[in-house]
């Protein structure tokens, strides 16, 4: 029982917790500081890359308890469930999760099939996180493959100005309409327990452990003792119930320029897959009930990361060192449904195992000069996969072990050419045992048009490589040969982009905006082609091109208690698609517009107020299908518009000790969106809808601080 | 000591939500009536057709299964009035036409080259229909991909056969089928009558000599059947009274996409006079409910289709995690010696979620 080890965990410490009676208010920074893409810490201000910042007040206000769910406010992002599955799949910019570099503490996190990409974001909770960094754009020079559209970079909390810190949190949330405290039961149950301490002046531990209860989402399904005789495939939830424990423990030493921390992470996820289908079992003698082929799937994550920053002489020197592991597996079981009780299990079976060890390095400051400096730096990894052969479709029952090794070496100058101009030029060349070496370049530049305007300008590039899928795919049989393609090359993206923000601080308060345009291209798309009619092969090749426009702005303005937030944007999207007869489709480009916006309000008896909006156009894309004939036939797919709301309100006691809190999520209760991008296949017709949100929620918090 | 006791109430309030039970008492199925049947399909490669007589039952209620190889026969020569010829659907073989060729021994792989691309199945070409047997199974009246020999020898085409795929031996994930295998190479045929019955020639493409048989109708058989592989005949279906409905894989027609290759097939003997109908029970109503109170007076005659796809693969449904059986569906058979019986699909998988272990229930009316 995980409730019941957390819970001694947590009696275990509560004794000597006792309350270190001091404001815990903390004192808000002036000026946020972000590291994404920089040579150091920096002020968001200074930085040279336009970084999006989420902290941790803005996550909290949300009651958000992924960070899928947190990024979903985001303009141009979506985090889409996979109801069978349980896992989710990214949308950023109207590509998937492949194109997007996932980091935690700057470093890459492993996944299924390598690091960074891919990630699942509903793996990754919001405890101790203090900030989210998103930037938009080709990264490779600063972060490598698949850092096409961009990288977002999750920063954990590492020091408090306490001696002793702590707090507990309890949440619990409806899920759609559904609540109740029952043990397979509805709703969505949170615990979650901080503590740090100060051991010197130059020592800080902290744990924490957080354990997320997903009781599953039932929507048109009916939970998992529901059975028809006519196997009417209502069984099950449309979302499957879910039950994470994350677990971080970190060290950390600081003294004159030296820092460095070593943080454990843990992650261990069941996800209960009810099958919505039943078999009639029937009894010599004329008995029968109904059994249903359920299926627990776990997922245990380990990361291990030592950072050290430090100066060799003049040198500036930031280390980080990582080994992580990730195994994914499942166990078939069969339920019967009417006597409600399990009736055999079968062993564990592996579908996923990672092993990566991984090492970034970079070295700066070489000439101590203001006006010029240069950053030299090295990644390397060691990624170990195994995917069973029924990850990649049939195979011969053959499972796929593959290791591979990459290193990168890059470079970039800063130069403050005046000191309101400065321009940063990077290169970055990467080998690897498995594909030919793959070279990324960058420039950016920074214009101080006033003291309180800036100018950024900023290209680059990145590669995206193919999947396991794609490589290896092997789905033969009587009527179907799809095959994957060892001899694919990397995709390459492109972006290019400039960015414009004011911002001012004047007694009537602080106001800032920004606008900002942007173009990123993808060559060489690897997509499922057919290559031979007779007979009927389809094999990935590198084929098609996607070109976006993106145009936003944001808005931003504070006054005492008073925030308020918000950004519009624009994003038009043409993908080129090629049909199996050489057919092109037309390349036109596709907007729909995203708004967002947030505001909170805090009265002086400490009660806020905080209110989340965000709405999403109508958002079309070119459709490929064929024909009988298999001549391709282009449409329009279209995915529908929704706005979706979110209200919390918090309430302080006993001088901060307690807080409560509660709020509504998704107020406008939507829950299936039109989607008309889904092609049809030979067994089925496409679904002209899908289900992305579960509707309307509650939810009430307790956080006791120590 | 205030502290102390919020962090025990969080602790309790976590404790004690987890330590609830929801309602799970068991809930009561009603038994089935009729007899449970085990078709020998023999696993996911789903090695064998089934031929099954619903009449024909031992002590235990179970009725007789007759199970053939489905690789074991290649060709089947009709004992009715007509001659015709069919070539192994369940291997997924193919047949064209040679236009052109007298000379059997003078047909070489480089001659029939061209026409190798074409009989092929299940390539989602919708012409490659024309190169496998009428699909309803009304063999002695629909098309043929041989055509019905004619008593002017000379009329009679040489034919390039595609003679389909072994069964496979290989590994197979669990919850899915693989019906094929290696390919069986090619070979061409010519049929002639000979006298009341037929003379096979046959042989290996680029064979110069060829093989010869005459093979004579059995009336009490629909079709008498023969292996070139063995240059034997074979004993496949049981006689054309004695057989009501088989498991086999199947090459069926999809509109519009040609050939497509179906495991878990079930035709009926519509041949030797059976026929059958489906009857979709409405959503609401229990369909065990709805089986088990058919009875003989409501058979509708008018129904039954001569159709042997009538059951088909219309009775289990595929989709992830392997196939499932449509529960809201049941089947009314009439035998070749007119009695009535109805069906129900059970199952496609064992407990362990392998396919090609198929269960149905069935009951005379």
């Amino acid at each position: 029982m995980k409730k019941i080890r957390l819970s001694l965990i947590c009696l275990s410490v509560a004794g000597f917790c006792n309350a270190q009676e001091k404001d815990s208010l903390q004192s808000k920074k002036i000026d946020e500081v972000v590291i994404t893409g920089q040579y150091n810490p920096q002020s968001i201000s200074k930085s040279i890359y336009k970084v999006e910042v989420i902290d941790q007040q803005q996550i909290k206000n949300m009651g958000a308890t992924t960070v899928a769910e947190v990024l979903n406010q985001n303009l141009n992002m979506m985090i889409v469930p996979d109801s069978n599955s349980g896992d989710s799949n990214a949308n950023i910019m109207g590509l998937g999760g492949e194109y997007t570099k996932v980091l935690i503490d700057n470093i890459p996190v492993v996944n299924d099939e390598g690091l960074g990409n891919m990630m699942d974001l509903t793996k990754i909770n919001l405890n101790n996180i203090e900030r989210i960094e998103v930037v938009k754009g080709s990264m490779g020079v600063d972060y490598g493959n698949n850092a096409v559209v961009g990288v977002i970079n999750i920063i954990t909390k590492k020091g408090d100005s306490k001696k002793l810190s702590g707090n507990a949190t309890l949440q619990e949330e409806t899920v759609g309409k559904d609540y109740d405290w029952y043990k397979k039961g509805n709703g969505r149950h949170i615990q979650s327990l901080n503590l740090g301490y100060n051991i010197s002046d130059n020592w800080y531990v902290s744990a924490d452990i957080n354990h997320n209860d997903f009781q599953g989402f039932m929507g048109k399904q009916k939970g998992y003792r529901y059975f028809s005789e006519n196997n009417d495939l209502l069984r099950g939830y449309e979302w499957q119930p879910k039950d994470q424990v994350n677990a971080n423990a970190l060290l950390k030493y600081s003294k004159n320029k030296t820092t460095f921390f070593y943080k454990i992470n843990f992650l261990n996820e069941e996800i209960n897959y009810k099958s919505n289908k039943v078999d009639v079992k029937n009894f010599p003698g004329g008995e029968r009930t109904y059994y249903a082929q359920d299926r627990d799937y776990f997922t245990k994550r380990w990361l291990h990361q030592f950072n050290i920053q430090t100066n060799l002489g003049n040198v500036r020197y930031s280390g980080d060192f990582s080994y992580q592991t990730q195994n994914r597996n499942y166990e078939d079981f069969l339920y019967d449904v009417p006597a409600r009780k399990e009736v055999s299990r079968k062993d564990k079976y592996t579908y996923y195992d990672t092993e990566v060890y991984y090492s970034r390095g970079t070295f700066s400051n070489f000439l101590n000069s203001e006006k010029f400096n240069f950053q030299l730096g090295y990644e390397l990894d060691q990624t170990s996969g195994f995917a069973s052969s029924e990850t990649i479709g049939n195979n011969d029952g053959k499972d796929l072990h593959k290791k591979i090794f990459s290193y990168a070496n890059f470079i970039s100058a800063e130069w403050q050419i005046s000191p309101k101009f400065s321009i940063r030029p990077g290169f970055r060349l990467a080998l690897s045992d498995k594909f030919d070496e793959q070279y990324n370049y960058s420039i950016t530049g920074k214009w101080d048009v006033t003291e309180n305007s800036y100018l950024r300008a900023i290209a680059g590039s990145a590669n995206r490589f193919p999947k396991y899928d794609e490589l290896y795919t092997y789905f033969v049989d009587n009527n179907h040969d799809l095959r994957g393609n060892e001899d694919l090359k990397p995709e390459t993206g492109y972006s290019a982009g400039l960015f414009y923000d004011y911002q001012n601080k004047t007694e009537h308060g602080n106001l800032s905006f920004n606008v900002s345009a942007m173009y990123l291209e993808v060559k060489n798309r690897i997509e499922a082609a057919t290559v031979n009619f007779v007979p009927l092969q389809l094999k990935y090749i590198n084929i098609d091109n996607y070109k976006s426009y993106l145009f936003s702005g944001g808005f931003q303005y504070k006054k005492n208690n008073f925030l308020f937030n918000s950004g519009v944007s624009l994003m038009g999207i043409s993908k080129q698609l090629n049909g199996p007869k050489g057919e092109q489709s037309p390349d036109d480009f596709y907007f729909y517009p995203e708004v967002n916006a947030s505001a909170s309000y805090k009265l002086n008896s400490g009660t806020l107020f905080a209110l989340f909006y965000k709405y999403s156009g109508v958002n079309r894309l070119i459709v490929m299908e064929e024909d009988i004939q298999g001549n391709a036939i282009f449409r329009i797919g279209e995915i529908g518009d929704y706005s979706m709301m979110n209200f919390s309100v918090s309430q302080p006691f006993f001088n901060n000790h307690l807080e409560i809190g509660a709020g509504i999520k998704n107020i406008f209760n939507v829950t299936d969106l039109l989607n008309t991008t889904l092609a049809g296949s030979a067994h089925s017709a496409a679904a002209s809808s899908q289900n992305y949100f579960y509707g309307r929620s509650y939810f009430a918090r307790l956080i006791y601080n120590f | 000591m205030k502290n102390i006791f919020l962090a025990f109430s969080l602790l309790g309030l976590m404790m004690f939500q987890s330590c609830l039970k929801d309602d799970e008492t068991p809930v009561n199925v009603a038994p089935s009536e009729g007899s449970i049947v085990e078709p020998k399909v023999g696993g996911a490669a789903e090695p064998n057709q089934v031929w099954i007589d619903l009449s024909d039952v031992d002590a235990n209620n179970q009725p007789k299964q007759t199970l053939t190889e489905r690789t074991k026969w290649d060709l089947g020569f009709y004992s009715g009035d007509e001659f015709k010829v069919i070539i192994n659907s369940s291997a997924m073989m193919a047949a064209g036409k040679i236009e052109g060729a007298k000379d059997i021994d003078a047909v070489t792989e480089d001659s029939v080259a061209e026409l190798m691309t074409k009989v092929i199945v299940a390539n989602f070409n919708p012409e490659n229909t024309i190169y496998v047997d009428d699909v309803t199974g009304n063999y002695n009246t629909g098309y043929t991909a041989i055509s019905e020999i004619k008593a002017n020898d000379a009329e009679n085409a040489i034919y390039l056969v595609n003679m389909g795929n072994e069964l496979y031996n290989g590994e197979i994930p669990v919850g899915s089928v693989i019906t094929g295998g290696e390919s069986r190479g090619w070979m061409k045929v010519q049929v002639v009558r000979n006298n009341s019955g037929y003379k096979l020639k046959y042989a290996r493409l680029n064979e110069t000599s060829h093989h010869e048989y005459n093979i004579t109708k059995n009336p009490d058989y629909n079709f008498t059947f023969f292996s070139m592989i063995n240059n034997s005949e074979v004993s496949v279906q049981p006689e054309k009274k004695k057989w009501d409905i088989c498991f086999t894989v199947f090459m069926n027609i999809i509109d519009g996409a040609g050939t497509y290759i179906y495991s878990d097939f079930v035709i009926d003997n519509v041949l030797g006079g059976a026929s059958a109908y489906q009857i979709t029970v409405p959503e609401g109503t229990n369909a065990t409910e709805a089986y088990n109170n058919f009875k003989a007076e409501d058979v509708d005659t008018s129904k039954f289709q001569k159709d042997q796809r009538t059951i088909g693969g219309n009775w289990r449904m595929l989709g992830p995690g392997g196939g499932n059986m449509y529960g809201d569906r049941f089947y009314i058979l009439k035998d070749p010696d007119g009695l009535y019986f109805k069906i129900k699909f059970n199952r496609m998988k064992n407990d362990n979620g392998e396919r090609g272990y198929p269960e149905f229930e069935y009951k005379p009316l």
